[in-house]
C-alpha cells in the first residue's frame, strides 16, 4: 500500500492510502490457440555492427552487402538474450571496472546543450514528515481541464472510518463548488510532488466526486500546460 | 503533408493540422551522462548473464517465438482481446471526418493521456468553435494508424489554442465505508523520466 501523507484546508492531517489509475490494454497480439513468448535475441555481433562494416568495405560496402552478407555472423545472431547486466565501455572503448561519474546536461527546447552540472539526488515528498496541503488556489474544474495535460492521476483511499469522513468531506466540497484545488509539499506547500527519490515533479490537482455515501478523491497529476510551442505562434 | 485532424459535430465540420507535442519541446530536458576517467562520455552497454556477449546499441532485436522457438514475422499476428478472441482492424481516422460528442469533463480527466497535439485550424464552423470557447469539450476516436484500437481524444480551446488530448479512459472506483483497502507491494510509480522543467516550476 502505498501512503500519502495529506493535509486539508483545517491543517488536520492523516496518512491515506493511494493508488495509480491504470487503464487495461485493449488487446494483444498473438495467433489464435497458439502460446507465443516475447524473446529478445542477438541479431548482430560487434564486427558486423553497419559503422565497423563501412569502414572495413569502404566504397565496397553496399556490393559487399549484397554478395556476401557481411552483417550476418550465422554463428552467433539468433542467441536469446534473458537477462543482462549494465557495463560502461571508455571513449577508447575499454571496460570500466568502477561506477562512472555521471554528469547532469540541461537540454534547452531547442534541443540545444544549455548546461552541465553535478546531479542532486532529490527525495520523494509525499508520505514526508511533511504533508502534502492545500493551497488557497482553487480553480475552476472547466479550467483546469483545458489548461493543464494530465499523465497521471492518483486515486486517495481511506484506511479506516475516521479518514473515510475527511477524505469524504474534501471530495464533497471540491464537488460542490465544482473546482480542482492545488496541493503543495513542503514546509509552504508550494513545491512540486515527488513520489519516488529523483522521480518527476508533479503539480498536483485534488478533484472530488461524490454519490450518496461514495466518494472519489483524485489527485491528477501534471507537469506540462497545454499550450504552443513557442517558436509557434497561434494560427 | 500529413492527413488533417477532422470531426463532425452536429453536421458541422472541423479540420486541423497537428504536431505532436511533448514536455521537452516546450520546457527542455536534462538527462545523466556517464563520464570516463578522462571527462569523456561513456558508452553504456550490456553484458549478457552469461559473462561471454557485450552487446551494444543495434545488436539486439526482439520478436515472438512458438514453442518450437521459431520466430514469428510480425506480419502474422494479429490482434486479440484477454479472452484469446480475434479483433477486426481499426482504420486510421485521419482525414476521414469522426463523429464528435460534448463530453463531461470528468471524462477527460479520467483520461490516461497518451499523446498530445497542438493543432492550427484549417477549418472550424462557428458552432464548434462557440461550444469549445464556453468551456466544453469534444470527444471523438483517434487512430493515427490502422490497429486493433482506436483511442479516445478529446478536443479543448484555451488562451493558445486549439489542443488534442489523446488516450485511454481509466476507471476510478466509487470509495465506500466500509471498503478496505488491500495491501499491495507493487511500485506503483513506473514511467517517470528525467525531464527539467524550466517554466513551469
Amino acid at each position: 500500500m502505498r501512503k500519502l501523507h495529506l493535509m486539508n484546508k483545517e491543517n488536520r492531517d492523516a496518512t491515506v492510502a493511494i493508488s495509480s489509475l491504470k487503464y487495461e490494454k485493449p488487446f494483444e497480439m498473438g495467433i489464435p490457440n497458439k502460446e507465443l513468448k516475447f524473446k529478445r535475441y542477438l541479431s548482430a555481433t560487434q564486427e558486423n555492427l553497419h559503422k565497423n562494416l563501412a569502414s572495413l568495405y569502404g566504397d565496397n560496402y553496399s556490393s559487399k552487402l549484397i554478395e556476401e552478407d557481411p552483417e550476418i555472423d550465422i554463428e552467433a545472431i539468433g542467441k536469446f538474450i534473458s537477462g543482462s547486466d549494465v557495463v560502461y565501455l571508455s571513449s577508447k572503448g575499454e571496460l570500466l571496472y568502477s561506477p562512472p561519474k555521471t554528469v547532469e546536461v540541461i537540454i534547452a527546447p531547442d534541443g540545444i546543450e544549455k548546461e552541465r552540472r553535478s546531479p542532486e539526488d532529490i527525495p520523494g515528498n509525499v508520505d514526508d514528515e511533511l504533508p502534502v496541503r492545500w493551497t488557497g488556489k482553487k480553480i475552476p474544474k472547466s479550467k483546469v481541464a483545458v489548461k493543464f495535460a494530465f499523465k497521471r492521476t492518483i486515486q486517495i483511499k481511506h484506511v479506516d472510518g475516521l479518514t473515510y469522513d475527511y477524505l469524504f468531506d474534501m471530495a464533497k466540497e471540491l464537488q460542490d463548488e465544482d473546482v480542482m484545488v492545488l496541493v503543495g509539499a513542503g514546509q509552504k506547500g508550494n513545491e512540486p510532488l515527488i513520489f519516488q527519490a529523483n522521480g518527476m515533479p508533479y503539480r498536483g490537482f485534488l478533484e472530488g466526486r461524490v454519490d450518496g455515501k461514495k466518494y472519489q478523491l483524485l489527485l491528477h497529476l501534471s507537469n506540462m500546460e497545454l499550450k504552443r510551442i513557442s517558436s509557434e505562434p497561434k494560427k | 503533408m500529413a492527413k488533417l485532424l477532422h470531426i463532425n459535430f452536429k453536421g458541422e465540420e472541423a479540420r486541423f493540422s497537428h504536431k505532436k507535442i511533448d514536455r521537452s519541446k516546450l520546457y527542455g530536458s536534462r538527462k545523466r551522462v556517464p563520464l570516463d576517467p578522462l571527462g569523456e562520455n561513456c558508452l553504456r552497454c550490456s553484458l549478457s548473464d552469461d559473462g561471454l556477449t557485450l552487446i551494444m546499441s543495434g545488436m539486439t532485436s526482439q520478436g515472438y517465438f512458438d514453442s518450437d522457438m521459431n520466430w514469428i514475422p510480425n506480419k502474422e499476428l494479429i490482434g486479440m482481446d484477454s479472452r484469446g478472441k480475434v479483433l477486426d482492424k481499426i482504420p486510421a481516422t485521419l482525414g476521414i471526418a469522426q463523429d464528435a460528442l460534448l463530453s463531461d469533463l470528468e471524462q477527460l480527466l479520467d483520461l490516461a493521456v497518451d499523446s498530445i497535439y497542438q493543432l492550427d485550424p484549417e477549418e472550424v464552423h462557428p458552432s464548434i468553435q462557440a461550444a469549445l470557447e464556453s468551456g466544453k469539450v469534444l470527444n471523438f476516436p483517434f487512430n493515427y494508424r490502422e490497429d486493433y484500437h482506436a483511442e479516445s481524444a478529446y478536443l479543448v480551446l484555451n488562451d493558445e489554442g486549439y489542443f488534442a488530448l489523446i488516450g485511454n479512459p481509466t476507471k476510478p472506483i466509487w470509495m465506500e465505508l466500509d471498503q478496505v483497502v488491500e495491501e499491495n507491494f507493487e511500485d506503483e510509480v513506473g514511467d517517470d523520466n528525467d525531464d527539467l522543467d524550466f517554466e513551469m516550476f
